[in-house]
């Protein structure tokens, strides 16, 4: 079967914008594989894109994020809102597959037009999303999505990368992992804006509950106390409750209170950075590849002629990105 | 080299899902990211699902009859889509002249009984490359 042409990245832009389908799933997939072509496609949505609500869904495997998730896309929906889903699962560390199975948990929306669920693999990424999601989450910002649900991998401690590109970040736990909540303390605890103590039907729930509440006593005046809120997403209880919590922290974040400016800062910051390291790898890469010295290197150090230390110094040197006068570090000795 | 995305599931009120999990673990081990959909889905939750999840092939799972008369609708409907994403069916109870008839219909390639697990992979795997190059 012949096929068609494959669209411009400038159709795809096209698309995207008008609300098509097609066009921003493809859009995503060439944002996920890394494409060069990627990163102008996404400067250009950036006009289009800003307006739509982002919430992250994380927590440890098998709390309920996937049956969260899908009655959080009820509730949008019936509320008139369109919805978009990224759903992250591990890729394996050894043959780089995964298996993608979270939208099983949002079928009852397979044929829903205005509910555009994409499931993201990790790709070898650990902070609990992956480097496209961020790229992603704009797409189905630009077609138009009201609501962009964002869904983690199973996390634990420090995953705390989907903190950066959401409004509002739910933690779902669950009753009877006290060890697991301990766990969290040091990382995700800190950052949660909402924490979910999912399937609350089970024993201990109340424990759980009051564990976390303890967490957030003392939160210092001005600062976002988030609140604890029990649910059962398989039987759709509390799901309203939470929409509340999220429609407060919205109002919170919009008064813009000092605190919460400091936080905002200092996550644009981390990423900003983190795309600036991103962009200097990529062109120090670049060099490297077309440096002849490389080559010459390697083998006076094979030879024994040269030292790594002293070799890595004389190229980085070449390439001007290394300062000569290093008595600074040799008096600190 | 970017992984190739699969969607795997199982069509109708087929519950046999031990086939699918089977074939969506063995294309994860071979770098494969796989769009797993269980069972009960239509020709239209598989053809919206293969768009939303940009698949580069569709793998369909059957251990009942219903096959016989999903896959067609399925094809049909991908045609109406103008969705060229190639199809791959695999599962015990097909016979070799219902093979051949879903070849007739437009079926990528068919895996019945005693199939060889390196031809699946190949087969996945060349279909794929097929919908990136041409």
């Amino acid at each position: 079967m012949p096929r068609r042409p494959e669209p411009t990245v400038d159709e795809l832009v096209a698309g995207t914008i008008r609300g098509d389908l097609r066009s921003a799933s493809r859009l995503i997939r060439i944002i996920d594989d890394g494409s060069a072509l990627a990163w102008d496609a996404l400067k250009r949505l950036f006009p289009h894109s800003g307006s739509a609500l982002v919430l992250g869904i994380t927590g440890p495997p098998g709390a309920g994020k996937s049956t969260l998730t899908d009655c959080l896309i009820r509730n949008a929906r019936q509320s008139g809102k369109t919805v978009g889903v990224l759903a992250v699962d591990p890729s394996s560390p050894i043959s780089g597959g995964a298996i993608l199975g979270d939208r099983i948990r949002m079928n009852r929306f397979a044929l829903d037009q205005e509910v555009f669920i994409r499931s993201l693999a990790s790709r070898g990424h650990f902070g609990g999303i992956t480097p496209a999601t961020r790229g992603a989450i704009r797409v189905m910002d630009a077609m138009g999505k009201d609501v962009v649900l964002v869904e983690t991998v199973g996390v634990g401690q420090d995953e705390v990368d989907i903190t950066r590109l959401a409004h509002t970040t739910l933690v779902v736990a669950v009753p009877g992992l006290g060890d697991e909540i301990q766990a969290m303390k040091a990382g995700i605890l800190e950052v949660g804006d909402l924490f979910i103590v999912n399937k609350a039907d089970r024993p201990d729930a109340d424990k759980t509950v009051a564990y976390l509440e303890n967490v957030f006593r003392r939160v210092p005046a001005g600062h976002w106390c988030p609140p604890v809120i029990e649910a059962q997403a398989l039987h759709n209880k509390g799901i309203e409750d939470i929409w509340q919590a999220i429609v407060q922290h919205q109002n919170h974040r919009e008064e813009a209170g000092p605190a919460q400016r400091a936080r905002e800062h200092a996550n644009c910051e981390v990423e900003l950075r983190a795309f600036l390291q991103q962009g200097l790898q990529r062109e120090l890469a670049r060099q490297l590849d077309n440096e002849p010295e490389i080559q010459k290197s390697v083998q006076s150090i094979l030879d024994g002629q040269a030292d790594i230390y002293a070799a890595t110094d004389d190229i980085l040197g070449k390439l001007g990105l290394f300062r000569e006068d290093t008595s600074e570090q040799r008096s600190a000795r | 080299m970017n992984p190739i995305r699969v969607l795997v599931g199982v069509l109708g009120m087929d519950q046999h899902e031990l086939g699918a999990v089977g074939i969506a673990k063995m294309l994860r081990d071979q770098g494969m990211e796989v769009i797993y959909t269980g069972c009960f889905n239509t020709p239209e939750t598989i053809v919206q699902t293969a768009i939303e999840e940009d698949a580069d092939v569709i793998g369909i799972s059957s251990h009942s009859w219903e096959y016989l008369y999903y896959t067609p609708e399925l094809l049909e409907l991908l045609k109406q889509n103008d969705l060229d994403v190639p199809v791959v069916l695999g599962g015990s109870v097909i016979t070799e002249e219902d093979a051949g008839k879903m070849l007739d219909k437009g079926v990528a390639a068919v895996f019945g009984s005693g199939s060889v697990v390196t031809d699946m992979i190949d087969t996945v795997r060349n279909l794929a490359a097929r919908a990136a190059t041409s």
